[in-house]
């Protein structure tokens, strides 16, 4: 084959080449990408159409929400663990005794819990609710922190996160929960 | 002289090749152009549709979190209180069988009996309160309390149901209690605290 044969079948192929890249993104990508952009497009109101439907439902569990969620200190209801959670995060008090009114206030079903503590019996309060989603939880009035006690351990082990060493008999002897 | 035809037919070849490359890729590069506009288009739907589809996903795992919050509210127990009548704390207290209990200093002492009281009376939808009283020995005492309708509020030792005139600086046992005994000193009551 002759120098100028080669560079006629070189440049044959680049021809052949760039007419068929023509016709495939042309016929085949192009038609094909449009196709894909008008499906999504297609879709695209029927997604909002279903989040519009979600909001409202959304917003009207928000207000059954809030109904179950009203009450009194006569008109009690056993709550959420967030919202019990929501509750002390947000309390000011700091004794057990304002803690657990305030919660009554608000319609919380709650109780005070005496952890009795070591050989003198060394009381220390806590608030409980007994919670729709997590059955019987304990929290600190004053930190809000989370403590699972139990009888024959440490109170510091129980408390999420634990304190550091206590100097005196910690061991939980007792749970006194009065409703 | 056929040598030099030939030469030319292929440098005409070669010309009219280069001529068509050039033509083709005119179409060509319009179409590149076409494909990279549709391509922005299709991401930029693309996009879009994604962002959707996650605001969706997100609002139906709300939608479920709270429809799972109103059952398991709805299944949850209500507790209505009362604040009782002077008489239906006595009634109460006659059919309560928490003072018949028998007192451990260890495992069954006076918070014991007045957690159980407040709980009963809790449970007849009476309002009742855990009253915490630290007395001059430095121990503490518990009794229990209801806001009567028609006589205000009333404390009450849940070991004997007696009634307890509550009153800061009074022997516990033998003044505030009715009836009284003494019971030793260092039993003036120095504060209480109402747990309702």
């Amino acid at each position: 084959m002759g120098k100028s044969e080669k560079i006629t079948y070189l440049l044959s192929i680049i021809l052949i080449g760039l007419i068929l890249s023509w016709l495939i993104l042309s016929y085949i990508v192009i038609p094909s990408m449009e196709n894909r952009t008008a499906e999504l497009e297609d879709g695209i109101p029927i997604i909002n159409e279903r989040i519009v439907e979600r909001l409202k439902s959304i917003n009207e569990n928000r207000s059954e929400l809030k109904q179950l969620q009203i009450g009194d200190e006569y008109h009690l209801y056993d709550p959420l663990y967030q919202e019990a959670q929501e509750f002390l995060e947000n309390n000011k008090s700091y004794y057990a005794n304002e803690t657990i009114q305030k919660a009554k206030n608000q319609g919380l079903h709650c109780a005070l819990a005496d952890i009795v503590m070591g050989e003198e019996q060394f009381i220390y309060e806590l608030i409980s609710f007994n919670t729709v989603d997590k059955g019987l939880v304990y929290f600190e009035t004053n930190t809000a922190y989370p403590v699972t006690p139990e009888i024959g351990e440490s109170y510091i082990t129980c408390v999420n996160p634990p304190y550091s060493a206590n100097t005196f008999n910690d061991t939980i002897t007792d749970i006194i929960i009065i409703w | 002289m056929l040598n030099v035809n030939k030469m030319n037919i292929k440098k005409t070849h070669i010309i009219i090749i280069i001529v068509l490359i050039i033509l083709s890729s005119i179409p060509l590069y319009n179409t590149l152009m076409n494909y990279t506009k549709v391509s922005n288009t299709l991401t930029s739907v693309n996009n879009n549709y994604e962002e959707r589809e996650k605001t969706l996903n997100d609002y139906t795992t709300l939608l479920e979190e709270t429809n799972q919050s109103i059952q398991q509210l709805k299944a949850g127990s209500k507790y209505n209180l009362n604040d009782p009548s002077y008489n239906i704390v006595i009634d109460f207290l006659t059919e309560d069988k928490t003072d018949e209990n028998t007192y451990d200093e260890q495992t069954y002492n006076c918070a014991h009996f007045a957690r159980d009281v407040n709980n009963n009376a809790d449970e007849k939808q009476i309002r009742c309160a855990y009253v915490y009283i630290m007395l001059k020995k430095g121990t503490p005492h518990t009794c229990v309390a209801f806001n009567t309708t028609d006589q205000g509020l009333v404390f009450f030792e849940p070991q004997n149901d007696n009634i307890v005139n509550l009153e800061i600086g009074k022997d516990y046992w033998s003044e505030c209690m009715e009836p009284g005994e003494y019971r030793g000193s260092g039993n003036e009551v120095v504060s209480y605290t109402l747990y309702w």
